[in-house]
Protein backbone atom coordinates (compact mmCIF):
# COMPACT_ATOMS: atom_id res chain seq x y z
CA UNK A 1 0.00 0.00 0.00
CA UNK A 2 2.71 2.43 0.82
CA UNK A 3 4.72 1.53 -2.76
CA UNK A 4 1.27 2.68 -4.42
CA UNK A 5 1.02 5.43 -2.19
CA UNK A 6 4.72 6.66 -3.03
CA UNK A 7 4.03 5.59 -6.64
CA UNK A 8 0.89 8.07 -7.17
CA UNK A 9 2.85 10.82 -5.53
CA UNK A 10 6.26 10.73 -7.58
CA UNK A 11 3.62 10.44 -10.55
CA UNK A 12 1.42 13.19 -9.58
CA UNK A 13 4.59 15.53 -8.74
CA UNK A 14 5.91 14.46 -12.62
CA UNK A 15 3.37 15.09 -14.18
CA UNK A 16 3.27 18.67 -12.41
CA UNK A 17 6.52 19.58 -13.16
CA UNK A 18 5.85 18.30 -17.17
CA UNK A 19 3.23 21.10 -17.61
CA UNK A 20 6.58 23.29 -17.43
CA UNK A 21 8.22 23.41 -20.52
CA UNK A 22 10.49 25.49 -22.12
CA UNK A 23 7.97 27.02 -24.27
CA UNK A 24 5.98 27.89 -21.11
CA UNK A 25 9.10 29.50 -19.35
CA UNK A 26 9.00 33.27 -19.14
CA UNK A 27 12.98 33.67 -18.94
CA UNK A 28 14.96 31.29 -20.34
CA UNK A 29 18.13 32.95 -20.30
CA UNK A 30 20.68 33.56 -17.54
CA UNK A 31 20.26 36.73 -15.59
CA UNK A 32 22.33 39.62 -16.10
CA UNK A 33 25.54 39.25 -14.08
CA UNK A 34 25.24 41.71 -11.03
CA UNK A 35 29.06 43.15 -10.08
CA UNK A 36 29.41 43.40 -6.61
CA UNK A 37 32.45 44.91 -5.16
CA UNK A 38 34.35 42.14 -2.87
CA UNK A 39 34.66 44.33 -0.37
CA UNK A 40 31.19 45.35 0.45
CA UNK A 41 28.70 42.92 1.39
CA UNK A 42 25.29 43.53 2.75
CA UNK A 43 24.39 47.08 3.05
CA UNK A 44 20.32 47.44 2.51
CA UNK A 45 18.45 49.92 1.20
CA UNK A 46 15.13 50.88 1.58
CA UNK A 47 12.11 51.33 0.10
CA UNK A 48 9.43 53.16 -1.63
CA UNK A 49 6.11 54.51 -2.17
CA UNK A 50 4.24 57.14 -3.54
CA UNK A 51 1.70 59.15 -3.51
CA UNK A 52 -0.11 60.01 -6.76
CA UNK A 53 -2.12 59.35 -9.64
CA UNK A 54 -2.65 56.02 -11.22
CA UNK A 55 -0.89 57.80 -14.14
CA UNK A 56 -0.15 55.66 -16.69
CA UNK A 57 2.82 53.80 -16.15
CA UNK A 58 6.00 55.01 -18.01
CA UNK A 59 8.84 52.82 -18.92
CA UNK A 60 11.96 54.67 -17.67
CA UNK A 61 14.41 56.04 -19.95
CA UNK A 62 18.14 54.34 -19.62
CA UNK A 63 19.85 57.92 -20.04
CA UNK A 64 20.89 59.63 -17.40
CA UNK A 65 20.18 62.95 -18.89
CA UNK A 66 16.94 62.46 -19.93
CA UNK A 67 13.83 62.94 -17.88
CA UNK A 68 12.04 60.21 -17.03
CA UNK A 69 8.21 59.73 -17.46
CA UNK A 70 6.18 59.56 -14.83
CA UNK A 71 3.27 60.45 -12.92
CA UNK A 72 2.18 63.83 -13.43
CA UNK A 73 0.84 65.06 -10.20
CA UNK A 74 1.88 64.92 -6.62
CA UNK A 75 4.72 63.50 -4.71
CA UNK A 76 4.96 60.75 -7.31
CA UNK A 77 6.26 62.77 -9.83
CA UNK A 78 9.06 63.98 -7.81
CA UNK A 79 10.50 59.98 -7.23
CA UNK A 80 9.03 58.50 -10.11
CA UNK A 81 11.46 57.21 -12.55
CA UNK A 82 14.56 58.09 -10.50
CA UNK A 83 17.01 55.86 -8.49
CA UNK A 84 17.65 57.10 -4.96
CA UNK A 85 20.85 56.45 -2.87
CA UNK A 86 20.46 56.22 1.05
CA UNK A 87 21.46 59.23 2.95
CA UNK A 88 21.00 58.41 6.40
CA UNK A 89 18.66 56.03 8.43
CA UNK A 90 16.71 57.02 11.99
CA UNK A 91 15.86 54.40 13.71
CA UNK A 92 14.54 55.13 17.36
CA UNK A 93 14.82 58.92 17.20
CA UNK A 94 18.75 58.17 16.56
CA UNK A 95 20.17 58.96 12.85
CA UNK A 96 22.97 57.28 11.44
CA UNK A 97 24.11 59.03 8.15
CA UNK A 98 24.81 56.26 5.41
CA UNK A 99 28.43 57.06 3.72
CA UNK A 100 27.96 57.12 -0.13
CA UNK A 101 30.48 54.18 -0.69
CA UNK A 102 27.56 51.90 1.05
CA UNK A 103 25.46 51.43 -1.75
CA UNK A 104 22.06 51.45 -1.09
CA UNK A 105 19.34 52.45 -3.56
CA UNK A 106 15.84 52.26 -4.39
CA UNK A 107 14.91 52.37 -8.09
CA UNK A 108 10.86 53.23 -9.33
CA UNK A 109 10.68 52.01 -12.52
CA UNK A 110 7.63 53.63 -12.54
CA UNK A 111 4.38 53.63 -10.12
CA UNK A 112 4.06 50.27 -9.76
CA UNK A 113 7.70 48.87 -9.27
CA UNK A 114 10.31 49.53 -6.75
CA UNK A 115 13.51 47.54 -6.28
CA UNK A 116 16.04 47.91 -3.50
CA UNK A 117 19.85 47.36 -3.46
CA UNK A 118 22.16 46.57 -1.45
CA UNK A 119 25.37 45.90 -3.46
CA UNK A 120 24.22 42.41 -2.94
CA UNK A 121 20.96 41.99 -2.10
CA UNK A 122 18.28 42.87 -4.09
CA UNK A 123 14.15 43.35 -3.58
CA UNK A 124 11.87 43.59 -6.37
CA UNK A 125 8.47 44.22 -5.10
CA UNK A 126 5.17 45.49 -6.61
CA UNK A 127 3.40 48.89 -4.91
CA UNK A 128 0.69 50.26 -5.21
CA UNK A 129 0.41 54.09 -4.62
CA UNK A 130 -2.39 55.43 -2.57
CA UNK A 131 -2.70 59.12 -4.05
CA UNK A 132 -4.41 60.47 -0.83
CA UNK A 133 -2.41 59.57 2.10
CA UNK A 134 1.07 59.35 0.90
CA UNK A 135 0.84 55.80 1.48
CA UNK A 136 2.23 52.76 -1.02
CA UNK A 137 1.25 49.35 -0.40
CA UNK A 138 4.09 46.85 -1.03
CA UNK A 139 3.38 43.48 -2.63
CA UNK A 140 4.93 40.58 -4.15
CA UNK A 141 8.67 40.95 -2.72
CA UNK A 142 11.41 38.49 -3.89
CA UNK A 143 14.98 38.82 -1.89
CA UNK A 144 17.95 37.63 -2.95
CA UNK A 145 19.82 36.22 0.04
CA UNK A 146 23.44 36.13 -0.80
CA UNK A 147 25.13 35.77 2.59
CA UNK A 148 27.92 38.58 4.34
CA UNK A 149 29.99 38.77 7.21
CA UNK A 150 30.42 42.07 7.58
CA UNK A 151 30.29 43.53 11.14
CA UNK A 152 30.16 47.69 9.83
CA UNK A 153 27.07 48.85 12.11
CA UNK A 154 25.99 51.12 9.36
CA UNK A 155 25.99 48.11 6.92
CA UNK A 156 24.17 46.12 9.77
CA UNK A 157 21.69 49.01 10.31
CA UNK A 158 21.11 49.02 6.61
CA UNK A 159 20.28 45.37 6.22
CA UNK A 160 18.19 45.44 8.85
CA UNK A 161 16.03 48.39 7.40
CA UNK A 162 16.14 46.25 3.98
CA UNK A 163 14.57 43.57 6.09
CA UNK A 164 12.06 45.67 7.68
CA UNK A 165 11.12 46.91 4.47
CA UNK A 166 11.12 43.44 2.84
CA UNK A 167 8.53 42.28 5.40
CA UNK A 168 6.46 45.86 5.51
CA UNK A 169 2.99 46.05 4.41
CA UNK A 170 3.47 49.38 3.75
CA UNK A 171 5.16 52.37 3.95
CA UNK A 172 4.55 56.09 4.22
CA UNK A 173 6.57 58.54 1.43
CA UNK A 174 7.14 61.99 0.88
CA UNK A 175 9.70 63.63 -1.48
CA UNK A 176 11.04 66.65 -3.38
CA UNK A 177 13.05 66.76 -6.30
CA UNK A 178 16.42 66.33 -4.49
CA UNK A 179 15.51 63.81 -1.68
CA UNK A 180 12.90 61.42 -0.96
CA UNK A 181 11.55 59.96 2.81
CA UNK A 182 10.54 56.61 3.69
CA UNK A 183 8.90 55.53 7.13
CA UNK A 184 8.09 52.09 7.59
CA UNK A 185 7.71 50.55 11.52
CA UNK A 186 10.69 51.99 13.42
CA UNK A 187 12.89 52.96 10.71
CA UNK A 188 13.29 56.45 8.73
CA UNK A 189 15.08 56.10 5.74
CA UNK A 190 16.18 59.34 3.65
CA UNK A 191 17.35 59.20 -0.26
CA UNK A 192 19.53 61.37 -2.23
CA UNK A 193 18.26 61.50 -5.89
CA UNK A 194 20.80 59.46 -7.59
CA UNK A 195 20.00 59.10 -11.51
CA UNK A 196 17.53 58.24 -13.55
CA UNK A 197 16.28 54.48 -13.37
CA UNK A 198 17.11 52.14 -15.59
CA UNK A 199 15.48 48.92 -17.36
CA UNK A 200 17.57 46.94 -14.90
CA UNK A 201 17.35 48.35 -11.64
CA UNK A 202 19.69 46.22 -9.50
CA UNK A 203 23.02 47.14 -9.60
CA UNK A 204 24.69 50.24 -10.02
CA UNK A 205 28.09 49.64 -10.49
CA UNK A 206 31.00 52.32 -9.39
CA UNK B 1 36.16 41.38 3.57
CA UNK B 2 38.18 39.04 1.70
CA UNK B 3 37.53 36.97 -0.79
CA UNK B 4 38.47 33.35 -0.30
CA UNK B 5 37.95 31.68 -3.37
CA UNK B 6 37.83 32.93 -6.95
CA UNK B 7 34.60 33.58 -8.53
CA UNK B 8 33.43 31.36 -10.99
CA UNK B 9 34.12 31.95 -14.39
CA UNK B 10 31.23 32.99 -15.87
CA UNK B 11 30.85 29.81 -18.55
CA UNK B 12 30.75 27.70 -15.46
CA UNK B 13 27.37 29.36 -14.41
CA UNK B 14 26.25 29.59 -17.73
CA UNK B 15 26.88 25.85 -18.03
CA UNK B 16 24.87 25.08 -15.37
CA UNK B 17 22.17 27.19 -16.64
CA UNK B 18 21.70 25.53 -19.81
CA UNK B 19 21.81 22.11 -18.09
CA UNK B 20 19.44 22.73 -14.86
CA UNK B 21 17.55 25.89 -15.50
CA UNK B 22 14.19 23.87 -16.43
CA UNK B 23 14.79 21.04 -14.25
CA UNK B 24 14.74 23.65 -11.32
CA UNK B 25 11.90 25.47 -12.47
CA UNK B 26 10.22 22.87 -12.12
CA UNK B 27 11.36 21.58 -8.58
CA UNK B 28 10.88 24.94 -6.93
CA UNK B 29 7.27 24.93 -8.85
CA UNK B 30 7.02 22.23 -6.45
CA UNK B 31 7.99 23.89 -3.34
CA UNK B 32 6.75 27.08 -4.08
CA UNK B 33 3.29 26.78 -6.30
CA UNK B 34 3.15 28.39 -9.65
CA UNK B 35 5.76 28.86 -12.38
CA UNK B 36 6.37 32.50 -12.21
CA UNK B 37 7.25 31.93 -8.48
CA UNK B 38 9.55 28.96 -9.30
CA UNK B 39 11.23 30.93 -12.60
CA UNK B 40 12.19 33.76 -10.17
CA UNK B 41 13.67 31.88 -6.96
CA UNK B 42 15.60 29.92 -9.70
CA UNK B 43 16.54 33.37 -11.37
CA UNK B 44 17.52 33.92 -7.98
CA UNK B 45 19.40 31.52 -7.42
CA UNK B 46 21.41 31.74 -10.32
CA UNK B 47 22.01 35.42 -9.94
CA UNK B 48 23.24 34.98 -6.80
CA UNK B 49 25.62 32.15 -7.81
CA UNK B 50 26.80 34.65 -10.08
CA UNK B 51 28.03 36.91 -7.15
CA UNK B 52 28.49 34.63 -4.81
CA UNK B 53 32.35 34.38 -5.05
CA UNK B 54 32.24 31.78 -2.23
CA UNK B 55 29.57 28.71 -3.73
CA UNK B 56 30.96 25.61 -3.57
CA UNK B 57 30.51 24.05 -6.60
CA UNK B 58 32.16 20.75 -6.07
CA UNK B 59 28.88 18.98 -6.41
CA UNK B 60 26.60 21.72 -8.47
CA UNK B 61 23.55 19.89 -8.86
CA UNK B 62 23.49 19.38 -4.96
CA UNK B 63 24.29 23.00 -4.61
CA UNK B 64 21.58 24.11 -6.88
CA UNK B 65 18.56 21.89 -5.28
CA UNK B 66 19.83 23.46 -1.84
CA UNK B 67 19.75 26.96 -3.14
CA UNK B 68 16.25 26.34 -4.51
CA UNK B 69 15.12 24.51 -1.59
CA UNK B 70 16.52 27.49 0.60
CA UNK B 71 15.19 30.06 -1.50
CA UNK B 72 11.26 28.09 -1.64
CA UNK B 73 11.46 28.24 1.83
CA UNK B 74 12.18 32.37 1.86
CA UNK B 75 9.67 32.76 -0.06
CA UNK B 76 7.64 30.91 1.68
CA UNK B 77 8.20 32.28 4.44
CA UNK B 78 7.31 35.86 3.79
CA UNK B 79 4.43 34.92 2.26
CA UNK B 80 4.83 38.05 -0.73
CA UNK B 81 5.07 35.66 -3.58
CA UNK B 82 2.77 37.29 -6.24
CA UNK B 83 1.55 33.21 -7.38
CA UNK B 84 0.18 32.58 -10.50
CA UNK B 85 -1.94 29.69 -11.95
CA UNK B 86 0.34 27.84 -14.09
CA UNK B 87 -1.86 27.10 -17.25
CA UNK B 88 -0.85 23.70 -18.79
CA UNK B 89 -0.01 23.78 -22.31
CA UNK B 90 -3.01 23.75 -24.64
CA UNK B 91 -3.86 19.97 -25.87
CA UNK B 92 -4.56 19.38 -28.91
CA UNK B 93 -5.45 15.60 -29.21
CA UNK B 94 -8.18 14.02 -29.27
CA UNK B 95 -10.61 14.57 -25.93
CA UNK B 96 -8.85 12.33 -22.90
CA UNK B 97 -10.41 9.18 -22.34
CA UNK B 98 -12.15 8.98 -19.12
CA UNK B 99 -9.13 7.42 -17.21
CA UNK B 100 -6.96 9.85 -17.97
CA UNK B 101 -9.32 12.14 -16.76
CA UNK B 102 -9.65 10.58 -13.54
CA UNK B 103 -6.30 10.02 -13.15
CA UNK B 104 -5.32 13.95 -13.61
CA UNK B 105 -8.17 15.08 -11.25
CA UNK B 106 -6.07 12.37 -8.75
CA UNK B 107 -2.78 13.69 -9.70
CA UNK B 108 -4.35 17.66 -8.83
CA UNK B 109 -5.39 16.25 -5.15
CA UNK B 110 -2.30 14.70 -4.68
CA UNK B 111 -0.52 17.90 -5.57
CA UNK B 112 -3.09 20.04 -3.36
CA UNK B 113 -2.44 17.86 -0.12
CA UNK B 114 1.44 18.05 -0.62
CA UNK B 115 0.98 21.78 -1.18
CA UNK B 116 -1.34 21.63 2.45
CA UNK B 117 1.62 19.40 4.28
CA UNK B 118 3.85 21.35 6.91
CA UNK B 119 6.52 22.94 5.05
CA UNK B 120 9.67 20.41 6.16
CA UNK B 121 7.47 17.49 5.50
CA UNK B 122 6.74 18.87 1.70
CA UNK B 123 10.32 19.58 0.89
CA UNK B 124 11.40 15.54 2.28
CA UNK B 125 8.22 14.73 -0.14
CA UNK B 126 9.51 16.57 -3.32
CA UNK B 127 13.22 16.17 -2.36
CA UNK B 128 12.65 12.02 -2.19
CA UNK B 129 9.71 11.62 -5.09
CA UNK B 130 10.64 13.77 -7.52
CA UNK B 131 14.43 14.66 -6.81
CA UNK B 132 14.52 10.70 -6.13
CA UNK B 133 17.46 11.52 -3.45
CA UNK B 134 17.97 9.19 -0.60
CA UNK B 135 17.63 9.85 2.73
CA UNK B 136 20.79 10.55 4.07
CA UNK B 137 21.09 13.20 0.83
CA UNK B 138 18.22 14.78 2.03
CA UNK B 139 19.22 15.09 5.39
CA UNK B 140 22.75 16.23 4.19
CA UNK B 141 20.95 18.52 2.02
CA UNK B 142 18.26 19.98 4.73
CA UNK B 143 20.64 19.81 7.28
CA UNK B 144 19.02 17.63 9.66
CA UNK B 145 19.00 13.96 10.75
CA UNK B 146 18.28 10.79 8.62
CA UNK B 147 15.94 10.03 11.23
CA UNK B 148 14.22 12.99 10.82
CA UNK B 149 13.87 12.58 7.19
CA UNK B 150 12.62 9.43 7.74
CA UNK B 151 10.36 10.43 10.25
CA UNK B 152 8.56 13.35 8.09
CA UNK B 153 8.53 11.38 5.18
CA UNK B 154 6.20 8.89 7.25
CA UNK B 155 4.13 11.48 8.53
CA UNK B 156 3.60 13.05 4.76
CA UNK B 157 3.05 9.59 3.21
CA UNK B 158 0.84 8.74 6.26
CA UNK B 159 -1.40 12.14 5.27
CA UNK B 160 -1.15 11.40 1.87
CA UNK B 161 -2.43 7.93 1.99
CA UNK B 162 -5.41 9.61 4.32
CA UNK B 163 -6.08 12.04 1.46
CA UNK B 164 -5.72 9.18 -1.35
CA UNK B 165 -8.18 6.79 0.78
CA UNK B 166 -11.03 9.81 1.54
CA UNK B 167 -10.54 9.62 5.26
CA UNK B 168 -8.89 13.16 5.16
CA UNK B 169 -9.96 16.04 2.92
Amino acid sequence: MRDDVEDRVRAALREGAEEITPETLRRSTLPEPQRSDGRKWLVAACVAAVVAVAAPVAVVSLNDSAPPPGPSTSTAQHYVGYRWQVESITRNGRTTPVPADVEATATFMNDREMTLYDSVNWLRCNIKIDASTDVIAINGGLMTEIGYSDEDPVRVLVSDVMEALALAKQATVSATESHLTIATGDFRIVFKRDGVATTKAPPRSR
Amino acid sequence: MELITDRRSEPDVQVLFAEHYLHLVRLAASLVDGQEAAEDVVQDVFAALQRNRRADLTRPEHYLVRAVVNRSRSVLRRRRVVRSVVVPPQRTDAEPADAEIVKRAENDRIRTAIRRLPQRQREVVVLRYFEDLEIAEIAQLLGIKPTAVSASLHRAVSSLRGVLDGSVE
